[in-house]
This record gives structure tokens, C-alpha cells and sequence, in this order.
């Protein structure tokens, strides 16, 4: 999928040879200590049978204050990396207008607060390990995205998850930069993604749910960059189009989910990206090929397991709510979006 | 009868009721919780149909936080509790010190408890005492945490209370695992929850790591293996194999167990000396595992029909080689050439499960079978129950597991090796994981049916006295005594 698993021990304080002298003589003198009361209960015949509260304290206390010192010292340290533009740096009171183009607002760290309070790290990570490039684990993600330190230095307590019951989230807001669609999809994972297991979070509050939604939109896009309204990622090109038609694909492309699923930048996601799409040869499913027209987009509309294209899943269900009008808006649109010269 | 010797029954008839507040609501916790898991699983199975959850306010990921808070906080440490309250006196030949605070401390504990639970329910978010944290284990709210702190440090005080002021001349290793069980516990959950929120960034995530296994390993453990160690040569009524294991299994314990919680994380932007540390201790701790699953074992050889007429034996063997099983799996999944293939599949909750379902769960079964005649006077009527809930822990639980197992399994072949994202893999996952709930289901009502012969028992047992069988034979309670055990009920030091 992308390059190979990249050295996270380019930052000094990471590697090996930086553990502590104390960490090393701690443990040699475990071990000594270990070793040297197996040996001499061996040799003298001696057990103790007893032992007061007290001693027994003090020795069960050193050994387990010493090693949770052994980790206090680093995550101090960790917390004085100093912060980057990768840095989520979002504040509290920080507004977030939807970067997807329609009227949402929300603020991103009570986002990341009610991601919290939902326990949604019970089943989603926010970190990208090296050894998930090249496996299904790093969707839309490249070396460069492999978690750091600093990244996470503003979330006082960063849900990084043990557990991938769904997909890891630390890009997603790169993939998906659409508030309507965020939100749509937490009150129905099903209306998108057929097969997905995730549960509807539709008791939330609709003030939880905008925030949620613009936590998910922060996450893999620069802050400055939302800020200023825009993002790399979708809807970005809706704004510079002015025929009626495309601009009413564009709002179709958001509002009914098209968004989750297929990019307009050129990124691959769960299907192929629109960008510079018209009019191409595409490859199919089972051998044979065809072009990318209105005919064949219509059709993969309204029937889209007819055809499906070659390396993707055959997940996309059918849009036949759709009027006549609006998927002829939706293919203008796609045809906006270039023809892959 | 003189002053202190009134003093005495009266602190005894208080120990009983605090026992009592410990012991029924843990059985609560055995019903709920478990069933809840069960219920939460069938999110993985049939999604479209889970979702009248959302519409009264609870969905998965809000029931999977009450589930571990119940089975961990509600069932098992109760139960410990419980039976430790019983235990502590009996070694140090004393009533237990002002037993009162004990019955205080459960009422305490419960209110922890039921605001952890509705707080779960209220899903309040960013506030400083009312939120769920996010920390594994800990993520009751900070004022539900207050509640749950004070009322261990009441009873840690009372029991190194007992010891400190023991009649019995040794303090036998159960005493060790006892006591050193909640001063641990005392520490874990005052750093996770007091200490941890103060500091931000990636920091805070390697605190959630040191956390995440100790509670297990400070609080669980201990509590399980020390319970073994006292119950075992009671039943026997055989000293315990080898006091040399016992004391290098002791000290190995805490030795290796404190520091190997990073493995949760690895390939977290940490330290790699601070992972390789937690990588090999995780593999050290298979040497105090399989030195006190030896010593428990080998305790019974010469009392080996005890297997077959001692329920409490049986459950005790049951969690010794559930233990001994978790602890081999436990090394094998950390080292460095295997997590980083099952890292975040099921197959680490497969080994939690391994762990608390079945390893602790039967030892704590096993102690409860054991103090209840000795605590309420009566003997558990229902030997068939019993028989049931045993049975479905030796043989259903491995289905259960192997089905979780093969879940998680699928999971690292198809997302590492075949390189599909987790929305195409979930469909390979499915009749694992519908298997997963029905064997499930099966677990969690022979659960019910071990709660509901103790809570029969309390009426409808014969009276019970020592050296008869704990569990009643199906034909009646006065055909099945107990001839082994040493009419003293010594324990051999």
C-alpha cells in the first residue's frame, strides 16, 4: 500500500542506550537479590516462615514504587517535547465551522471530551504504528502520520485505545473533513457502510454530536488550515464552481454520504476517488474494462454491484432515492473534477 | 461470661454481617455483569438489531465500561473482599479489629459503586469529579473513585489491624498475598486516579499503561492466589507442597509484575527501553505462575480424592490451571515477535477473559464456596447447582475462548496479512463472534445458577458444621461427611 515500516528511534530520548544509569542498577540489584535468596535458601536449608508487616511493606512497596517510578520519570519528560504544526493544539472555546461547507459549527475539545465520556477508545485507537503501513490497519495514512510524542501534548488524556474493534481515527478528519457527514453517520453507521458493527450514537445531544463531529474533523488536519475555512480534503472545490448543477452534486456528494466512501483529492478510500476520474478506462471486478461515463455512473448509482471496480470491496449500497435530477447533478459534478490529464 | 469475651461474640456477629454486605452484592455483580457482556456482544453479531440500545441511552461502548466496572469492581473484588474477612482472622487467631468499619466500608463501596454506574449512564462530558476517564480499568468518575478509595482504605486498615495484632505466632504466606494485595491496590488506584489527570500528553498514556495490568496484577492476583493458598491445605488438611516455591513465587510476583503494563502499548511513541523493560518482564512472570501453580498442585497429591469430593478443591484446581494457562499466554503474546500480529485483536481480550472469567472467577468461586457454611452456619443445598456452574466453567468456558480466540485470530490474518481494512474483515468475524455470544450465554447463566444456590442456601441449608462437606450430597447433608479434614482445622505452617 505505501512504504515500509519506518524507525521510530530517529528521536534521541527513544532509544535504548538513553535508560537511566538507576534503571540499569535497579535492575541488576533485583536481580541480584533474586538470585542470591534463591541460592541461599538452597544451600542453608532455611525457609522463613514469617515475616512482620513491616518488612513485608517496606519490600513490596520499594518494588512497586520503583517501578512506577521507572515510568513516571519518562512520561514527565515525554510532556516537555515541544509542539509542532502536527500538534493537535485545539483549546477549549475553540469554534470549528465545518470545513465540508454547510452552516455546522462545533468545538472541537469538548468533541474530544464527549469521545471520552462515550468510551469511544473502547474500541478505536489514535495512533498509527510503523508497523501498520502496508497493512489494512493504515488506511489513507503514509510513514510521515506514524504517531509522535508531541502530537498529543494538549489532550490532557490522550484515548489512545488498546482495542480496533473499528479502524483507528487519527486521520480521519483528513478523509472525511465533512461535519453533515460525521454527524450522519454517528446517529446511522449503517446507512453508509452496510456491513459495520458500530452502534448508533443517536442518544446523544445534538450539541454532543456536533462537537463529536468536529473533534473527528480536527483529527489529521492542520488547525490553521480549518481555521481558515478550508482543508486539503473535501468540499474544498465546491466554492470555486458556480454552475448550479455541479454546485447541487456537491451538496448531494455531503448530504448523502458519497463523501464517506469516495475522495475528490485523489486518495484512495474505501472506493475509488472521483478526482480525475471522466472519462478514464477502469478496470473490472472479473475480468474486462470500461469507460467512465455518465451511462456506466449512472448505472454504478443506481446498481453498484453490476460492476465493480477492480481492488475495491463490492460494499456500496444502492442510491435509488435518488431523482433523475440529482444523480445528473452528481455525475456533472464528478465531471468537474477533471478527466485524469 | 466475661466483658471480653462478650466483646468478642459481638465483633464476631458484626465480622458475619460485614462478610454478608460484601458477599451478596458481589453475587449481584456475578449476574449483571457477565450478562451484560453477553448482551454487548451481540453488537458484533447483529448490529441493526442493537440499536433500541441508543434509544434508552446506553450503547456498546457505555455498556462495555459497565461490564468490566461490574465484573471487576462488583464481583470480583467484593467477592475477595468477602472471603478475605473471613480468612485474615481465622490466620491471625483473632477476631478482626473493629469489624464494624468493615460493614461501613461495603456501604461506602456501594455507593461508589451505583454513582460509578449512573455516571456511566449520564455520560457527562469534561467534568472534573462526574466524568468517565478513560483509563482502562479506572474509568469510573473521579467521585465515584473517592468513595471506592476510602472505603479500601478502611478495610486495609483493619486487616493489617488483625495482623499487627495477631495471637498466631507465623504469619503464614496467605498473609503475605493478603495484605500486600491492598497496600498494592491502595497504591495503583490512588496513581491512576489522583495522580495520572495531572499529567497531560503521551506522559499520561504511559501512566495509563503502568495502570492498565496492575490492575490485575496489584489487586487480582494477590487477592486470588492468597485465597488458594489458604483454602487449599484447610481442604487438604495436608500442608502446603513447598514453602521454598511459595516464598520465590511471592517475591518474583512483585518483582515482574509491576512494570509490565507497557505492553499494552508498544509502538507508542515511548521509550524503547521503558517497552523492552515491560516485554520482559511479561515473559520473567511466567516463573512466579508456574511456581505457584506447581506448589497448589502438587499440594493435592495426597489428598487427590478430594478432586472428586470437594467442590472448593475443584474449583481452586480449575483457577490453577486457568491461571497457569493465562500466565503462559500472557509471556507469549508480549514478546516482541507476536504482539505486534495480535496487538488490538480480540485475541488479548480472549486472554483477559482467560484471566478474570475463568482463572480468578473460579478461585473466587471456589473461596466463597468455601467460607459460606462457615460464615452463615449452613451447608449449600444444591449439589447439582453447584455441579452445573462448576462444569460449565471446565468445559464450556474453552468453547468460549476459542471462539473469541478465532475471532481475534481472523482479525491479525486478514487486516496484517491480507492487507483489508477492518470494515472488510469484519464479515470473515462473524460466526466466531456468533458463537462467541451463544457459548457466552451459556457462561453467564450457569452464573446465575452458582448465585442462586448460595442465595437458596442461606434458608433452605442444612446447618452446617466443620468437617462436613461444604456443597450437600443430593441425598441429604448428614450421609456425606467430611473425613478428612483434621478435626483442629489447623493449618500446617
Amino acid at each position: 500500500m505505501s512504504d515500509s515500516a519506518v524507525s521510530i528511534t530517529t528521536e534521541k530520548w527513544l532509544s535504548l542506550g538513553e535508560a537511566p544509569l538507576i534503571f540499569w542498577l535497579v535492575v541488576g540489584a533485583v536481580l541480584v537479590a533474586l538470585v542470591s535468596f534463591a541460592v541461599w535458601t538452597y544451600f542453608s536449608g532455611k525457609v522463613p516462615r514469617s515475616i512482620t508487616p513491616g518488612t513485608l511493606g517496606s519490600l513490596v512497596g520499594l518494588l512497586i514504587v520503583w517501578t512506577f517510578f521507572l515510568y513516571l520519570v519518562p512520561a514527565m519528560s515525554a510532556t516537555q517535547v515541544a509542539p509542532t504544526d502536527r500538534t493537535w493544539s485545539w483549546q477549549p472555546g475553540d469554534v470549528l465551522q465545518d470545513p465540508g461547507g454547510s452552516a455546522l459549527e462545533g468545538e472541537p475539545y469538548r468533541g474530544y471530551q464527549v469521545y471520552v465520556a462515550n468510551s469511544c477508545a473502547a474500541c478505536h485507537t489514535l495512533y498509527v504504528r510503523p508497523q501498520d503501513l502496508g497493512t489494512g490497519w493504515s488506511e489513507g495514512t503514509g510513514s510521515a502520520d506514524v504517531a509522535r510524542a508531541e502530537d498529543y501534548l494538549f489532550m490532557p488524556e490522550p484515548p489512545l485505545g488498546t482495542q480496533r474493534n473499528g479502524p483507528d481515527l487519527s486521520f480521519i478528519g483528513r478523509r472525511i473533513a465533512d461535519m453533515t457527514y460525521q454527524i450522519d453517520h454517528l446517529v446511522d453507521p449503517r446507512k453508509y457502510k452496510p456491513d459495520s458493527i458500530m452502534p448508533s450514537y443517536s442518544h446523544l445531544s445534538e450539541r454532543d454530536r456536533r462537537d463529536l463531529a468536529a473533534f473527528l474533523v480536527t483529527l489529521g488536519n492542520s488547525k490553521d488550515q480549518l481555521l481558515q475555512g478550508g482543508t486539503a480534503g473535501a468540499g474544498a472545490l465546491d466554492t470555486v464552481d458556480l454552475d448550479p448543477q455541479v454546485r447541487l452534486g456537491a451538496e448531494l456528494y455531503r448530504s448523502q454520504g458519497c463523501v464517506g466512501c469516495h475522495s475528490i483529492d485523489g486518495r484512495v478510500n474505501v472506493g475509488p476517488t472521483w478526482k480525475g476520474t471522466w472519462g478514464t478506462e477502469r478496470e473490472i471486478e472479473g475480468g474486462g474494462s470500461v469507460i467512465v461515463d455518465a451511462e456506466y455512473l449512472r448505472e454504478s448509482i443506481l446498481k453498484p454491484n453490476a460492476k465493480i471496480a477492480k481492488g475495491y470491496p463490492a460494499a456500496m449500497p444502492p442510491f435509488d432515492r435518488l431523482s433523475d435530477e440529482e444523480i445528473d447533478a452528481l455525475i456533472a459534478y464528478i465531471e468537474s473534477l477533471g478527466d485524469g490529464e | 461470661m466475661s466483658e471480653a469475651a462478650i466483646q468478642e461474640r459481638l465483633d464476631h456477629q458484626a465480622t458475619h454481617r460485614a462478610i454478608a454486605w460484601w458477599l451478596w452484592p458481589s453475587l449481584v455483580g456475578l449476574i449483571v455483569g457477565p450478562t451484560i457482556g453477553a448482551l454487548q456482544s451481540l453488537q458484533f453479531v447483529y448490529p441493526a438489531g442493537m440499536e433500541w440500545l441508543a434509544k434508552i441511552g446506553l450503547s456498546y461502548s457505555n455498556l462495555r465500561v459497565m461490564h468490566t466496572s461490574i465484573v471487576v469492581y462488583g464481583w470480583l473484588v467484593m467477592a475477595f473482599v468477602a472471603a478475605v474477612l473471613y480468612v485474615v482472622p481465622q490466620l491471625a487467631k483473632r477476631p478482626l479489629f473493629n469489624p464494624y468499619v468493615a460493614l461501613w466500608a461495603a456501604w461506602v463501596y456501594l455507593v461508589g459503586m451505583a454513582l460509578n454506574l449512573v455516571l456511566i449512564a449520564a455520560r457527562i462530558p469534561g467534568h472534573p469529579l462526574f466524568s468517565v476517564q478513560i483509563y482502562e480499568y479506572a474509568e469510573a468518575p473521579v467521585i465515584s473513585d473517592i468513595f471506592v478509595a476510602v472505603s479500601l482504605i478502611m478495610v486495609t486498615w483493619i486487616l493489617t489491624q488483625t495482623v499487627v495484632r495477631r495471637r498466631a505466632e507465623l504469619v503464614y504466606i496467605s498473609l503475605w498475598y493478603l495484605l500486600a494485595a491492598f497496600w498494592g491496590t491502595l497504591f495503583a488506584f490512588s496513581v491512576i486516579n489522583f495522580l495520572t489527570p495531572m499529567i497531560p500528553g503521551v506522559g499520561n498514556v504511559y501512566l495509563q499503561g503502568w495502570w492498565i495490568h496492575n490492575a490485575v496484577g496489584l489487586i487480582i492476583t494477590p487477592l486470588g492466589v492468597g485465597l488458594a493458598y489458604y483454602v487449599i491445605p484447610k481442604v487438604t488438611g495436608k500442608p502446603i507442597f513447598s514453602h521454598r516455591l511459595g516464598m520465590l513465587g511471592f517475591w518474583t510476583l512483585y518483582a515482574f509484575y509491576p512494570g509490565i503494563g507497557l505492553h499494552h502499548f508498544l509502538q507508542m511513541p515511548s521509550p524503547v527501553w521503558l517497552n523492552q523493560f515491560a516485554v520482559v518482564s511479561s515473559v520473567l512472570l511466567v516463573i512466579p505462575v508456574i511456581l505457584v501453580v506447581y506448589n497448589h498442585l502438587a499440594s493435592i497429591k495426597k489428598a487427590a480424592h478430594r478432586l472428586i469430593d470437594s467442590y472448593v478443591i475443584r474449583f481452586m484446581m480449575l483457577g490453577a490451571v486457568y491461571y497457569l494457562l493465562t500466565g503462559l499466554q500472557g509471556a507469549f503474546q508480549a514478546n516482541n515477535l507476536v504482539n505486534p500480529y495480535i496487538h488490538f485483536t480480540e485475541w488479548v481480550q480472549a486472554h483477559a477473559h482467560l484471566a478474570l472469567a475463568a482463572g480468578f472467577t473460579s478461585y473466587a468461586m471456589g473461596g466463597l464456596i468455601y467460607i459460606f457454611p462457615r460464615v452463615f452456619g449452613r451447608q449449600i443445598a444444591s449439589r447439582r447447582l453447584i455441579a452445573l456452574s462448576f462444569w460449565s466453567m471446565a468445559a464450556v468456558f474453552p468453547i468460549f475462548f476459542a471462539f473469541f480466540t478465532l475471532s481475534g485470530l481472523t482479525a491479525a490474518a486478514t487486516i496484517n496479512v491480507l492487507g483489508m481494512t477492518v470494515y472488510e474483515a469484519t464479515p470473515a468475524q462473524h460466526l466466531s463472534r456468533l458463537f462467541r455470544t451463544l457459548s457466552g450465554s451459556v457462561l453467564a447463566v450457569s452464573w446465575w445458577t452458582y448465585a442462586w444456590a448460595l442465595w437458596r442456601a442461606r434458608t433452605t441449608g442444612a446447618t452446617f458444621a466443620e468437617g462436613m462437606s461444604e456443597v450437600a450430597s443430593e441425598r441429604g447433608s448428614e450421609e456425606s461427611p467430611d473425613r478428612s479434614v483434621s478435626k483442629e482445622g489447623t493449618i500446617h505452617v
